[in-house]
């Protein structure tokens, strides 16, 4: 049972860990906090289905097409709104992204309508029985894609002169600008490439679970805990408390009580803010706001 | 001149008092559109079941209407979303109150019908309601009709189906952390303990939960050689998704909202194939005329198979109609007596008998579903509760 548990928190984690990925960059290069991430995940579940359905393509052909999909929602939403939540206290953007979170759940009622529906699995419905653990093709996708995005982010930050523009936006968003650097641009590449990550985390998980409008709240919460957990604007933090926060939730709700499964993320937001507020890789809370 | 002007001034004086006293003949009864509330879970995690529902209620009143509608007056149908919470059930109660419905056909949640309780008290109006949780209707609550069996029929015929037919005697309940999911959980281990069993394990989450790995993992461990999964939104079908991906081959058994026609949409072929569902209807039974027929004009206006939510108010918006058509005036009370006084109406989903406490109906079933996730009557169980 405790390897099986670790395989479903280890799915769980990487979904965590790619939101949450996309919601640190933008957190660091802009200063904002995008509420809306957790609906953007549930966006990249309905545009990967409606490519799919659409276009009678599945798999990788899907997978990519949604990649510039996002990016466009990306690029628009900071036209539309993170250009002007720049430099503003991190509550506008609170208070707006929470905002365009639930414009984005109803605009997927909307087009959708508010039936769940479901998304075939990109690699089929096969699973694997290793010993005391079943394993399906998608979990086996959904930790081999978030690694891949993961060496993707070192590279693009390490390696690039985007990379390094947004690192600088990131160190002084004022000083960029006099120095030249063309920063709504850079800053819509930032969110353009936020909001990848975060519909390839619900294009991924939604074959293993039950897609409707309101899918991204719950997960966002759990995002948010690994984001705290692994140090509130670290872009390594983020993956590693995703990982754990999938895992510690998983294994409460098997061992503890499955009752209270939602609770334990309060839980674990609730001790790392009490006992360790930068988490593991993180700066001081309060030296940030 | 005198004369015929104080014969006129008596004529019409003399037609007003007879166009009183027709209008007396038919007490208060009114001619316009009748108008019958339809409040419903249309968004949020209840939504598969509230489509179902609208699509039901709606094919029934186009019938209706059709047939020259009730004592010649044409049914108005005012919907309104309850979202899937108490209190927007709430605030959708309130706004249907000022359209000055004569009747309401409502929720399908046990919680948001305990919630409106004290609503449907104060505002007398009689009400039909599709929550199965005992408690939500109950001795002291004159105006709220149950039109489903009560929780006791739904834990029963399974736990019987699972114990006396298959011959199982490992159960193990998967349940949300809700009054319907409460009730129900407790429901089948008080049927099971009858038994002289225990469930092997009982695992809960959330309404909103978006993985179900630990609890189907806990049942696979627990060796579990059926599973009750009592849910009512998305966590129904990822219950059966996530034991089909973990590979918990043992049949697995859920209630009508889990049976939803849009809830089996959202599963694939081999997610289904261990499902069964313990459904408060009678509405696939073949030699169930009614259901038949419901069943036909159900596809061919909607193009889906229909459900038990959809036959159940399918049957409502009927009973509505009956009783208004039976009411001695259009007064909430004679409404609520006309409600009462119904016995023995067969219609597509059961047979209808209001009790004294609201109840109405018996009849259950235990159907499979073949490869087109269509649903195939196992057996009809005519249940000693309602």
């Amino acid at each position: 049972m405790f390897a099986q548990l670790l395989v479903g928190g280890l799915t769980l984690g990487c979904v965590y860990a790619l939101a949450g990925l996309g919601f640190v960059l933008v957190f660091r290069t802009l200063g904002a906090v995008n509420f809306a991430q957790g609906d953007l995940l549930t966006v990249g579940s309905y545009v990967a289905a409606s490519i799919g359905a659409s276009l009678h393509v599945g798999g990788f052909v899907q997978l990519i097409l949604l990649v510039p999909a996002m990016a466009l929602c990306g690029v628009l939403l900071y036209v539309l709104l993170f250009r002007w939540l720049v430099g503003r206290s991190f509550l506008n953007s609170v208070i707006l992204t929470a905002v365009v979170g639930m414009a984005a759940q109803a605009a997927i009622r909307a087009v959708y309508g508010p039936v769940p529906r479901s998304v075939p699995p990109l690699l089929g419905p096969t699973r694997h029985e290793w010993g005391p653990i079943t394993v399906t093709n998608q979990e086996l996708l959904v930790a081999g894609v978030t690694a891949s995005c993961v060496v993707l982010m070192y590279l693009l930050l390490q390696r690039t002169m985007l990379g390094r523009t947004m690192r600088a936006l990131a160190s002084d968003f004022e000083m960029a600008r006099v120095l030249g650097v063309r920063v709504h641009t850079i800053g819509a590449a930032v969110l353009a490439v936020g909001t990848v990550l975060a519909g390839l985390a619900g294009f991924l998980i939604a074959p293993t679970l039950v897609v409707s409008p309101q899918l991204g709240s719950p997960l966002l919460l759990g995002v948010f805990t690994a984001i705290v957990v692994g140090g509130f604007g670290s872009i390594p933090g983020s993956i590693v408390g995703g990982v754990v926060v999938g895992m510690v939730e998983t294994l409460a709700a098997g061992y503890l009580s499955s009752a209270y499964q939602s609770v334990f993320l309060f839980l674990i937001l609730t001790m790392v803010l009490l006992i360790r507020p930068r988490g593991i890789f993180g700066e001081h809370l309060a030296a940030r706001f | 001149m005198k004369v015929q002007r104080a014969g006129l001034i008596a004529l019409g004086t003399t037609l007003v008092f007879a166009a009183s006293a027709c209008s007396a003949d038919t007490g208060s009864k009114s001619d316009g559109p009748i108008r019958i509330g339809l409040l419903n879970t249309f968004t949020g995690g209840g939504a598969a079941v509230g489509q179902s529902a609208r699509n039901g209620v709606e094919l029934a009143v186009d019938e209706l209407n059709k047939s020259g509608g009730v004592n010649g007056r044409q049914i108005e149908l005012v919907r309104e979303d309850a979202g899937s919470t108490p209190a927007t059930a709430v605030s959708g109660f309130k706004r249907l109150q000022s359209e000055n419905i004569s009747l309401l056909i409502g929720t399908p949640l046990t919680s948001m019908a305990l919630a409106l309780d004290p609503l449907i008290a104060s505002s007398k109006m009689p009400t039909f309601i599709y929550a199965s949780g005992l408690s939500a209707v109950e001795a002291g609550r004159p105006w709220a009709f149950r039109f489903i069996p009560d929780a006791r029929v739904e834990a029963t015929v399974p736990i019987d189906y699972a114990v006396k037919t298959l011959k199982l005697t490992k159960i193990a309940i998967l349940h949300e952390s809700s009054d319907f999911g409460n009730d129900g959980a407790a429901k089948l281990t008080a049927r099971l303990d009858e038994l002289g069993l225990k469930p092997v394990t009982v695992e809960t989450n959330s309404v909103d939960v978006t993985s179900l790995q630990a609890q189907i993992t806990s049942i696979k461990s627990s060796g579990a050689q059926a599973l009750m999964v009592w849910e009512t939104g998305t966590p129904g079908p990822l219950a059966i998704k996530t034991a089909f991906n973990l590979n918990l081959d043992i049949p697995l058994f859920t209630t009508g909202a889990g049976a939803n026609a849009n809830v089996l949409k959202t599963l694939s072929e081999g997610e289904v194939s261990s499902l069964r569902a313990a459904l408060v209807t009678n509405v696939f039974d073949p030699e169930n005329a009614k259901a038949v027929e419901f069943n036909k004009n159900y596809k061919a206006k909607y193009n889906i198979t229909s459900d038990q939510n959809a036959a159940a108010y399918y049957d409502a918006a009927y009973l509505a109609a009956e009783a208004l058509k039976n009411a001695k005036d259009d007064s909430p009370e004679a409404i609520r007596d006309a409600i009462a006084a119904i016995s023995g109406y067969k219609g597509a989903s059961n047979t209808y008998d209001f009790d004294d406490d609201g109840n109405c109906c018996n009849l259950a079933s235990i159907v499979e579903f073949d490869s087109d996730k269509k649903p195939k009557l196992v057996q009809v169980v005519e249940s000693p509760f309602k």
